[in-house]
């Protein structure tokens, strides 16, 4: 069955797992926040948002899969895009840090800037095909 | 990929909606069809072409 662009505002089904994903983190963070450094239990908290972390993208990934096949090229494209966008900053910038700039954790940042290079070039492959 | 999938419609009364119901795929991809703006895979070509009863050949030109 032929499924809506997953980045339409209003898609219900992506919508929701979108706030259930960001209660999630949030809630990670502020509790781990409450939590020893290194302890078992922060350690535990940290596991657990990772796991929230792939179900989101795996749950993604399921979505992009039921579109047909047009939508689908405009998603791999933008994703390529996306790809190419994050390897650009996150490369970019290392070598400006062993210039002397301030580090980054890219290990949290690099999620969020995919999802941001992704929706932009969606919005700028679908232009080509409407 | 120039295509006379505009007219095979018109010709049989269908809305965008209804062929793109026939065909499983969105609305918008029977319009970039329609405006050539995406060429279908040979599969979606062979299930157009089998909807509308002709060959491949007889509804898209390269």
């Amino acid at each position: 069955m032929v499924q809506k662009n997953p980045f339409i505002v209003g898609g219900p089904r992506l919508f929701a797992l979108i706030v259930l994903y960001v209660i999630l983190v949030i809630g990670g963070v502020v509790l781990a926040a409450s939590l020893e450094r290194g302890s078992p239990a922060r350690i535990a908290v940290a596991v657990v948002q990772g796991l929230i972390v792939t179900a989101f993208v795996v749950a993604l990934f399921v979505s992009i899969r039921q579109l047909d096949e047009m939508e689908q090229r405009i998603q791999h494209e933008a994703m390529a895009m996306a790809l190419a966008g994050t390897i650009i900053v996150v490369t970019g910038y290392g070598y400006l840090e062993r210039a002397g700039l301030p580090a980054v954790q890219w290990g949290l940042w690099v999620y969020p800037l995919v999802f941001l290079f992704w929706a932009l070039a969606y919005g700028f492959v679908v232009r080509r095909y409407r | 990929m120039k295509n006379c999938l505009r007219q095979l419609r018109a010709e049989r009364g269908w809305s965008q909606g209804e062929l793109a119901a026939r065909l499983n795929v969105s609305r918008q991809t029977v319009n970039a069809l329609e405006t050539e703006k995406y060429d279908p895979s040979l599969p979606l070509a062979f299930r157009i072409a089998k909807l509308f009863g002709r060959r491949i050949e007889e509804i898209f030109e390269a």
